[in-house]
């Protein structure tokens, strides 16, 4: 029999247990219902609030996205996908193999790159603005990748380090698949470098409309010059010297540029910058974390397109450098918050152009603008958007009167995200610079060409944009 | 609405909670439920819960009828018509799209398909057999009749059993929805359990989803006999932590609202023979045919086989319409035929070894038929089985074991990575671990330990509830795998 002792110190524990558990469904309540929801998720596909309609309430989906929303809008919800990723490297073990070159074998799951390209499932990072702040570049592709398998190369420490070796790239796979367009099928990991496999346009079936948007708006407009500078991805230049990857990677890069610049006609001057970076491929031109390129890698692009067209560029030592520390970018969501990628975050580096601008910033038909300049902060929290760094990515239609030049050149940038990191080099070569990103602008290029004087129009997005359908059909509708 | 969701699980039951707990007396208490046992059904679908409404009304008249008419012909004629009224409708809506499928394969028509996943009413088989055991009771008055619509509407649809059961039986909560209350332990238990539940679903049934689907559906054309047979076991591991999971939530809710239903799985891995599986197995479903079919004198006494059968036959067509789980009940019914002919003696003369082996052989190769279920038609069902059994015994031509099989994997959409079964071991092994009763010897443990111990413990395992609590939150913010097995039900 039990004394009462005993049955006092039960009584209390199951009190005290009863306590706990209560004030743990409240604080997660609290948590879930009264903390402010995540509005924007970084790269993540969100549920929307649901629309109310009769026929959704009955039919279900009304409640069904209410209860998605809910928990896709959570309290900083990409921190608890990272706690969720740690968690998770718990369950198991991932299976790493290393090579005799010491590199990180990676599984990255069936299918394979030569031979898998499918036309109807190309890439197409850049197709997919939102309209809204932030870099929306991006902002709604789910790329399939499939990279879980890989742990950290501790060889490699965590800033930046020189992984652009041609030597030692992975070749590795994804999957193939019918997705939409607008997904990713895949991506590479090569030690601490993430990429976007590039299939391209094979089949030539898209990148003909690209050429004759780009061809008539030039017709249209005798008297303004008009350039296209498709940017290649990274896997174009990141991947191991002699493998097939690499071999497939450049071959379906230089196909699709050649293709371009064949069918451009003479009112569009070609701007192919796959050499210039070939020969910085050494040096940091694209990150390692983010889809994107780096501001190093757009300087070079720019130099190029300034000594194309005889203008005035600066050097880079001229600008005044900034690296921000722990930028883990856009491929460490699409990669699933692979370790590899967490555990080797990179610097954010801008070049900062020492000259007296002003820039506005209007919405998608060049209305109401406010000024700013133009390097954006995101603080830590929003830590893969900082490419948004660059004019706040894609939400504005940006205008910038440059104190450094006077030439009567007026530039129009027609860009996705990629174009971003071009604009802070162009200011020694432009007396102005609008840009307008291709996927989200309302107003006719025409128009804008016309009401500011531009003598210039730079079609500058990445190659996945080039050949992407949604890009070209949104080039189309501004062309015309 | 499902238990495994955010909403659910930090909106809709503090909130049901704090209502039902600020109440006092028990018809607040019992309307509380009821409006938010309402809100629970309309959550999913709310046009099924006209059909849930109209099924109480029907069987709240019917019953009163028995009850009004015993002695006369009335009587038996309301009890036909509550079967009738209430097969016809689980026939009409689970079983009509089946029935057409496969009259189209058969006879090569070309009958209008109906999408049997729109048509089905969420939880319709469980609320169903409850109120058929309420109309059958009631008719052998083994229970009173209900003469409170609301009370028995109550029973009928109240959300802690009612789209993922346990299926209770009236008369295990009929006394205490008149009178019931919430004690310290009731809640403290409740809560518990409630989570423990909870854990077991989403850590381990979600992720043991993985590693089945990458073995017996990406994987299946190259799957060798090792990969298959650890697809299976964590199949089979995962239909009973999820089963398993639910009923335990179902029973923690029903605890923290004073409810004390039956147990519905008692460590089912843990028998010795079919027969012992299928009474530790979702117990209340078994116990359902068991005393309301299997006794039934349908084919007379002399062919009690035949009604064997049938009763696995319905066992396997309650769990979805689809040509696997029909086998899948024969199966089992089979087994069941042949150890009931050997008799207990010879039974028991086996050696254990033996029984074991044999029982978890069966019943895992009995999961893999159960995994099928997209064997809507016999030709696509026999299709399915013949790449399964082939895999299974190294028919394929897949081998024994591919070396990498298990440390390398197929690339899996939902996860976004590639999943193999070194991914999950730890998890994998964790679920093994319990599937035996673990936790119940702790708890004996602990029992026989003085008072001091049993108060360190008791907190100890509120602090692991709310550590698995926060767990569990955090899978289900950040991950979409949260398979609903209940929607064939």
């Amino acid at each position: 029999m039990k004394s009462p002792k005993n049955n006092r110190s039960l009584l209390f524990a199951r009190l005290l247990s009863l306590f706990l558990i209560i004030i743990a469904f409240l604080t997660l309540l609290f948590f879930t219902v009264f903390l402010p929801r995540t509005e924007v998720s970084d790269y993540d596909e969100l549920t929307p609030m649901p629309t109310f309609s009769v026929g959704s309430l009955l039919d279900g989906s009304y409640f069904a996205q209410l209860g998605d929303h809910f928990t896709d809008t959570v309290f900083s919800r990409d921190r608890i996908k990272v706690l969720y990723s740690h968690i998770t490297d718990l369950f198991g073990k991932e299976t790493v193999t290393v090579n005799d070159k010491g590199h990180t074998e990676v599984d990255i799951g069936p299918g394979l790159v030569s031979g898998d390209e499918d036309p109807a499932s190309e890439p197409d990072f850049g197709n997919s603005a939102g309209t809204s702040g932030g870099d929306t570049t991006s902002g709604t592709t789910t790329p399939d990748v499939s990279t879980g398998t890989t742990t950290p190369d501790t060889s490699t420490g965590t800033t930046t380090p020189d992984t652009s070796t041609g030597t030692s790239s992975e070749d590795t796979s994804s999957s193939g698949g019918n997705k939409p367009e607008i997904e990713v099928e895949g991506i590479f990991i090569l030690d601490t470098r993430a990429m976007e496999i590039y299939y391209g346009d094979s089949s030539l079936k898209r990148i003909p409309s690209f050429a004759e948007a780009l061809n008539g708006f030039a017709a249209s407009l005798p008297g303004v010059n008009v350039y296209s500078m498709p940017i290649p991805k990274a896997c174009a230049f990141y991947l191991r010297d002699a493998s097939e990857a690499k071999r497939k990677q450049e071959g379906n890069t230089l196909r699709d540029l050649k293709a371009i610049d064949e069918r451009l006609s003479d009112g569009v001057h070609s701007v192919n910058i796959y050499d210039t970076l070939n020969a910085h491929r050494d040096e940091d031109i694209y990150f390692r974390t983010d889809h994107h390129w780096t501001s190093l890698g757009a300087y070079y692009a720019a130099q190029q397109f300034a000594s194309d067209l005889g203008l005035p560029f600066q050097d880079l030592s001229v600008y005044e450098k900034e690296a921000r520390p722990g930028f883990l970018g856009t491929m460490y969501k699409y990669t699933n918050m692979n370790a590899i990628i967490r555990d080797n975050p990179e610097d954010f580096v801008t070049y900062k152009p020492p000259v007296s601008y002003t820039a506005t910033f209007y919405n998608q038909s060049f209305q109401n603008g406010f000024e700013h300049d133009i390097f954006f902060h995101f603080s830590d929290d929003y830590r893969s958007m900082w490419y948004s760094t660059f004019i706040n990515g894609d939400a504005y239609a940006v205008q910038i009167k440059s104190g450094a030049c006077s030439n009567g050149r007026k530039l129009l940038i027609v860009k996705d995200s990629y174009g971003n990191a071009l604009v802070p080099f162009l200011l020694y070569s432009f007396e102005e610079i609008y840009v307008v990103d291709a996927r989200v602008f309302k107003l006719k290029l025409r128009d804008v060409v016309s009401q500011y004087g531009v003598t210039d129009v730079l079609f500058a997005e990445s190659l996945f944009s080039s050949v992407g359908a949604d890009y070209i059909s949104s080039l189309k509708g501004i062309c015309q | 609405m499902n238990f495994a969701t955010l909403l659910f699980l930090f909106v809709f039951l503090p909130l049901c909670v704090g209502c039902y707990l600020f109440t006092e007396k028990i018809r607040y208490r019992n309307a509380v439920l009821l409006a938010f046992s309402m809100l629970f059904y309309a959550w999913g679908k709310p046009i099924n819960l006209l059909l849930l409404l109209l099924s109480a009304a029907v069987n709240f008249l019917l019953a009163r009828s028995i009850d009004a008419n015993r002695g006369n012909r009335w009587c038996k004629g309301s009890l036909v018509l509550a079967l009738v009224y209430n097969i016809g409708m689980l026939a009409v809506f689970k079983y009509t799209g089946f029935v057409v499928e496969n009259i189209n394969s058969f006879f090569g028509t070309s009958l209008p398909l109906v999408n049997a996943k729109e048509l089905l009413p969420l939880g319709i088989s469980f609320y169903t057999f409850q109120i058929l055991s309420y109309v059958i009771d009631v008719y052998w008055e083994k229970v009173p009749v209900q003469k409170d619509f609301s009370k028995l509407l109550l029973y009928i649809s109240l959300f802690p059993q009612l789209v993922a059961g346990p299926i209770v039986r009236y008369s295990t909560i009929a006394d205490e929805i008149d009178c019931r209350e919430s004690k310290l332990t009731d809640l403290c238990d409740g809560l518990s359990r409630l989570i423990v539940g909870l854990a077991k679903k989403v850590v381990l049934a979600n992720t043991l989803s993985y590693i089945a689907q990458t073995y017996l559906t990406d994987t299946i054309e190259t799957s060798s006999v090792a990969a298959t047979w650890v697809g299976v076991i964590s199949y089979s591991m995962q239909v009973y932590f999820d089963f398993s999971g639910y009923s335990d939530m179902a029973i923690g809710m029903g605890r923290i609202f004073g409810f004390h239903f039956d147990e519905n799985f008692n460590y089912p891995f843990m028998c010795r023979s079919i027969q012992e599986f299928w009474q530790r197995w979702h117990i209340s479903l078994g116990s359902f045919f068991r005393d309301y079919l299997l006794y039934l004198p349908i084919f007379g006494k002399r062919r009690q086989w035949l009604s064997l059968f049938l009763v696995w036959f319905t066992t396997g067509l309650w769990h979805g319409a689809s040509w696997n789980y029909i086998a899948w009940g024969l199966y089992f019914g089979l087994f069941i035929f042949i150890e009931q002919k050997l008799g207990k003696r010879v039974l028991k003369r086996i050696p254990d070894v033996i029984m074991h082996l044999y029982n978890k052989i069966v019943i895992l190769i009995g999961f893999g038929i159960f995994y099928y279920e997209d064997s809507r038609t016999l030709g696509s069902f026999f299709s399915r089985m013949g790449t399964y059994f082939g895999n299974l015994f190294g028919f394929s031509g897949n081998g024994f074991y591919r070396a990498g099989e298990f440390t390398s994997g197929p690339y899996n959409e939902e996860l976004l990575s590639s999943v193999y079964l070194m991914k999950f071991i730890w998890i994998f092994l964790l679920a093994l671990l319990f599937c035996f009763p673990v936790l119940p010897a702790v708890k004996k443990w602990v029992g026989q330990c003085k008072g001091s111990v049993q108060a360190v413990a008791q907190v100890a395992s509120a602090v692991c509830c709310v550590g698995l609590l926060a767990l569990c939150a955090v899978m289900l913010i950040s991950s979409k795998n949260n398979p609903f097995l209940y929607f064939n039900f």
